[in-house]
């Protein structure tokens, strides 16, 4: 497609870098600081987009996998109620299958999913299983909070970016 | 409608609900409780300068009957929260006796910001703290914008910077700040005397600060309340909500130590939040004291411990905590300043605390702020959303560490 979205970012970024910054008032700083934002927020955008389908589709498999974990984490605690977590892990089955399915239709099913995880979670507290629970949980948090530190690695907060793998390793 | 609609049209029964399940401090639930009964309204649109010092012209002459004359209004650039204009006030002083030129900086919140709070406590926690450390002398407070567009406190302008001006730093809100090896060990005593010195104050400034609920020794009420009010927070802002967080809170709850003694809490100290003269080394006022509380010692300490505010030493083996020491001399230092012990344990808790907080400010507060377009720096604010992945991370190993 012509113009694709790469090109149209691309000419955005030229045009603020050389014709519009050059015309900013270097005493107005708010302004300076919000013109340098735009463009690396739109050099972050450029970079990331081909990434984002892929993104949301692992963090998914990430979120059923805790999902799963659950069902043995909680095994002391007959009364937790499983039922809407099962049907919410089933349609996030059913959205990665999807070729359809567009980044939206991804996070949305995501969404719920997570939202039923958390419901277990509250549910447990204070139960014989709230321990197992949480160490589950925390178990399944390390390789999507690297993707989403991988992901804003352009962002220059990483004090140790080399410590972080690549968004392309992760996704 | 979706819980995510209802995060951007709260009914009344979402506000109320959340309202009755996170108990919060009086004041810190009247500004929440506006925010959110506000969240459907317009977002930001610029404010003409001219309005501001219209805006700031009456707010003054609400309280102040002699001759003035505001001048020399510009826009101030710095943080990510407020909106602030400096300017120049030809009057006759507080005590109406000698014809005078002050600086000045009005602080005006835009209609939502990555924290939400009070300026009423900011004003009152200002005048408290005058001869205890530098803070700038504050002068008048529109609490509910009523003179102003919205909330608003005028204080007085202090020279100093900072950031080294030499310093090639185009991050924003100060993180990765390094001051370098000449500035760094000078600020670094004078930051850690100065965090003594408001620590030590707590039970002597409670009857002051009638905006601040009360905090007692041997209890963990404060504690529970603080935990609670950025609990609220996230089920009030957050685009999406994370099992980790969940966890998070549990364990903050069912571990709240009780207080050993009662702190200023300053809740966003570090390097970037004071300013200093280059030429003498000297701090001449310390910024930001929106997230002040009566709390722990160890919340300030943790807070300026956080990753984003660490660097490598010049020779790349030595990690300077806060920019300034490595983690044992820091604190070590501290205890000799303050007086006051570091326990680790309590030390651990608040680094799980403070990453839960920062969490929500930034995954939380930071989406909702942007989306909404509710600031003047919805950029800024977006762009710092990012580094919740990284506090994000930081909150995962401290659980590993606890559980």
């Amino acid at each position: 497609m012509v113009p694709d979205l790469d090109l149209q970012l691309q000419v955005a970024i030229k045009a603020l870098t050389d014709a519009v910054t050059p015309a900013v008032d270097p005493n107005d700083k708010v302004a300076v600081e919000q013109l340098h934002l735009a463009i690396a927020t739109f050099s972050m955008v450029r970079d990331r987009l081909p990434f984002a389908r892929r993104y949301a589709r692992r963090q998914l498999e990430d979120a059923i996998a805790l999902a799963h974990a659950l069902h043995s984490a909680a095994q002391a605690d007959s009364a937790l109620a499983f039922a809407a977590l099962d049907r919410s892990a089933a349609a996030a089955r059913m959205a990665l299958a999807d070729v359809e399915a567009d980044t939206h239709d991804i996070e949305a099913a995501m969404d719920k999913l997570t939202d039923a995880t958390v419901a277990i979670i509250a549910a447990a507290q204070n139960g014989p299983a709230s321990a197992a629970i949480g160490i589950a949980v925390l178990q399944a948090a390390a390789q999507p909070i690297e993707r989403g530190r991988a992901w804003c690695l352009p962002s220059g907060f990483e004090p140790n970016p080399n410590a972080i793998r690549t968004l392309a390793d992760l996704v | 409608m979706s819980n995510a609609d209802l995060r951007q049209t709260p009914t009344p029964s979402f506000i109320a609900d959340i309202r009755r399940r996170f108990p919060v401090e009086r004041e810190i639930d009247r500004v929440l409780t506006r925010k959110m009964e506000r969240r459907s309204g317009p977002g930001y649109r610029p404010i003409p300068l001219d309005k501001l010092v219209a805006g700031t012209t009456a707010l003054i002459a609400r309280s102040y009957d002699g001759n003035f004359n505001l001048q020399k209004a510009r826009w101030l650039t710095g943080g990510a929260s407020k909106i602030q204009m400096a300017f120049e006030l030809e009057w006759d002083g507080p005590e109406r006796d000698k014809r005078q030129v002050t600086p000045m900086v009005l602080r005006m919140e835009p209609p939502e910001s990555v924290v939400e709070t009070s300026r009423a406590r900011e004003f009152e926690l200002l005048h408290a703290l005058q001869g205890i450390v530098p803070v700038p002398p504050c002068y008048w407070v529109d609490p509910e914008g009523e003179s102003l567009p919205h909330p608003a406190l005028i204080y007085g302008f202090i020279d100093g910077v900072t950031k080294p001006t030499k310093l090639n730093s185009k991050q924003v809100t100060g993180i990765g700040l390094n001051y370098g090896p000449e500035l760094r060990p000078k600020l670094a005593a004078q930051f850690l005397e100065h965090v003594g010195r408001f620590h030590s104050q707590g039970a002597e400034l409670q009857a002051k600060l009638v905006t601040f609920d009360s905090a007692a020794v041997g209890s963990n009420s404060s504690v529970i309340r603080q935990i609670n009010w950025w609990r609220r927070v996230w089920e009030e802002d957050r685009k999406e909500d994370e099992a980790l967080m969940e966890v998070a809170y549990n364990w903050l709850i069912h571990n709240a130590p009780p207080l050993d003694h009662i702190s200023i809490v300053h809740g966003d100290c570090r390097g970037g939040n004071f300013l200093f003269t280059e030429h003498d080394a000297k701090i001449t006022a310390w910024l930001d004291w929106e997230l002040a509380l009566l709390g722990d010692r160890h919340q300030d300490l943790a807070w300026s411990m956080m990753n984003p505010y660490r660097h490598m030493s010049e020779d790349g083996k030595t990690e300077l905590v806060n920019g300034f020491l490595p983690m044992d001399e820091y604190l070590a230092t501290y205890e000799k300043m303050s007086g006051l012990s570091v326990d680790p344990k309590r030390l651990t808790y608040y680094r799980m605390l403070c990453s839960y907080i920062a969490v929500v400010i930034c995954l939380g507060t930071g989406y909702r702020v942007a989306h909404a377009g509710k600031s003047h720096q919805d950029v800024v604010v977006a762009w710092l959303a990012m580094v919740g992945h990284n506090l994000f991370g930081q909150l995962c190993s401290t659980l590993e560490e606890v559980m």
